[in-house]
């Protein structure tokens, strides 16, 4: 019998499920695709290689040992120190930087270049699920490679102490309140850097200028006037390191903002930029010769 | 006969001399640099400090306009290599870098991207010809925003000063041109090795700019931590303010921070940085190419 002597009434319709349900699972979707290509990816080699070297550094100092066997970390206060600087100086101004801004740039401007973001734009996705879903991806894979390499090099502090002295920090509550606030530095500078350069990959063909602007303004900041300090990101998230640095005799010196503005300006900004990145999307006629 | 009958026979006529064929590559490359506009008049841009800086200088020699403008002549700095390094190689450095940023990365990338390398070593051009037909595009344009204008200027300054001024800072004209040319060669290398790694443009421009903005930030964070001139080492920024500083005979206290290394440690450094960035372009330059 042929298929066309079937009644119709057999012929199942797609069951389309409600609007929210629907964009979870879209954006589920978006979410795993997004996070597979920034974590395992070839473009995901250069956050590996930025990551790889706090953690040469932190284990050159713990392995340090100059001739009369005293150690770089000669006490665990110094230790600390010394892992406070290399989280501000390297981890928050180089790592997490130059990391956001290879991952959530390459979001929409890398898609571009594969000549692939069509396929994105032709699938019945709305804008707003496309953009929330490859962000969240971004800020989850930012979130691992960069809190897994804060997370080593916050336990390579304690190897010339040895699992003593780790354990003692622990139940004293030093290692959870540390290592919490600098994992939180973590999600919140990569939410701010993230949010920025997710829109500067879809506005600038060449992100490179916005980027190398960023990276001045952020590297400046000491300088600027408290007016002006609070439109860098990096005020936000070094108001809340657990030891404070000196930021040179140069610097402006302005009062850091509490935790919960500094929560909500992230969040603030995150939104703000999201939403930017929404409307630009929904405008976006792509034409890969243009690129 | 039929075409399958017809065996390759090689070319038997006669060639021409292998820095002819780099010429070729050269002229070509050139040709593409100077298809952007906004290159262009950055270019054009690049000569206006040379011009500024023999304004000055005839302004500075000139006594009627000094007393016209109520100079007092005792506070009158010296022009000498404090003055040059200061107001000539620091901004000729931010230019070069600029420059080879713009240029440099994009200049291999798009041949083994669209797999055209198979075509240029399948002619009598060899990888060496290749490099350097392209090195020469960046050698060339950095010497003329660089060492080139910087030499009139000198004779200039010789001329304006007089009492054998030019004599007895010769050492000036040395300096101008180790320093550039450590400068374009060693960034030039590493522009390519990235360009030819990195599939796009973009990407590698970016990766150029992470590549010494890392380097830089991750070699102070050395020096603090250990102390001594190991963390230099991979601090580009730090050798040639080091060569700088010794080439142009500077007061070591003219800048708030200057790295304690001797020029020895800073020229290896730019030898190491160049071998190591035309061994990893030279991994990538093939004759073959797998398709995907």
């Amino acid at each position: 019998m042929s298929t066309s002597n079937l009644p119709a009434e057999t012929i199942q319709v797609p069951q389309l499920a409600s609007g929210l349900l629907v964009w979870r699972r879209q954006l589920m979707v978006i979410f795993r695709i997004e996070f597979g290509k920034a974590m395992f990816s070839r473009r995901a080699f250069s956050c590996y290689a930025l990551i790889s070297m706090p953690i040469i550094l932190m284990l050159a100092v713990a392995f340090d040992e100059s001739r009369d066997g005293s150690n770089a970390f000669a006490t665990i206060e110094s230790a600390r120190r010394i892992f406070g600087y290399i989280f501000s100086a390297l981890i928050i101004a180089t790592v997490l930087f130059l990391g956001n801004a290879a991952i959530f740039t390459t979001l929409f401007r890398g898609e571009m270049l594969d000549r692939s973001i069509h396929y994105y734009l032709l699938t019945p996705v709305r804008r707003e699920v496309l953009v929330i879903g490859k962000y969240l991806a971004g800020l989850g894979a930012a979130f691992v490679l960069f809190g897994l390499c804060t997370l080593i090099c916050f336990l390579l502090l304690y190897v010339p102490f040895g699992v003593e002295q780790f354990i003692t920090d622990l139940s004293n509550g030093i290692v959870t309140q540390q290592l919490g606030l600098y994992l939180g530095i973590v999600v919140l500078g990569s939410m701010g850097y993230g949010a920025v350069f997710m829109a500067t990959g879809l506005l600038f063909k060449n992100p490179l200028i916005p980027i190398i602007v960023v990276a001045g303004w952020e590297m400046l900041h000491f300088l600027l006037p408290p007016a002006l300090k609070i439109f860098s990101i990096i005020y936000y998230i070094q108001g809340l390191l657990p030891i404070p640095m000196d930021q040179g005799p140069l610097a402006v010196i302005a009062a850091p903002p509490p935790l919960w503005i500094s929560i909500a300006g992230m969040f603030g900004l995150s939104a703000f930029t999201v939403a930017i990145s929404v409307l630009v999307l929904k405008r976006l006629e792509i034409r890969y010769t243009d690129e | 006969m039929a075409i399958f009958q017809k065996a390759y026979q090689g070319y038997s006529g006669p060639l021409t001399k292998p820095m002819d064929r780099t010429w070729v590559i050269f002229r070509y490359a050139l040709a593409d640099v100077f298809q952007s506009r906004l290159f262009l008049a950055f270019f054009a841009v690049c000569f206006l400090l040379p011009i500024l800086l023999m304004c000055f200088l005839y302004l500075f020699y000139n006594l009627e306009f000094l007393i016209e403008m109520d100079v007092d002549l005792e506070e009158l700095t010296e022009i000498d290599g404090n003055f040059f390094l200061l107001a000539m190689q620091y901004p000729q450095n931010f230019m070069l870098f600029v420059m080879i940023m713009a240029i440099g990365p994009a200049m291999i990338s798009p041949d083994i991207r669209n797999n055209a390398m198979p075509l240029f070593l399948s002619r009598p051009i060899n990888k060496a010809s290749y490099i350097l037909g392209k090195l020469l595009v960046l050698l060339v344009l950095g010497s003329l925003i660089s060492w080139v204008p910087a030499l009139p200027l000198f004779f200039w300054q010789g001329y304006l000063a007089g009492g054998g001024w030019l004599g007895d800072n010769l050492h000036l004209i040395v300096a101008s041109v180790v320093t550039s040319m450590a400068w374009i060669l060693s960034l030039s290398l590493l522009s390519f090795a990235v360009s030819a790694w990195v599939e796009w443009k973009t990407v590698a421009r970016l990766a150029f700019f992470g590549i010494l903005f890392f380097s830089s930030i991750f070699g102070g964070v050395v020096t603090e931590i250990f102390g001594g001139w190991g963390g230099y080492m991979v601090n580009i920024y730090a050798g040639i303010e080091v060569i700088m500083r010794e080439l142009y005979r500077a007061d070591s206290n003219l800048l708030d921070w200057m790295a304690d290394m001797q020029i020895g440690y800073a020229l290896l450094q730019f030898f190491l940085l160049s071998v190591i960035s035309l061994f990893v372009l030279t991994r990538r330059i093939r004759a073959f190419q797998v398709v995907s």
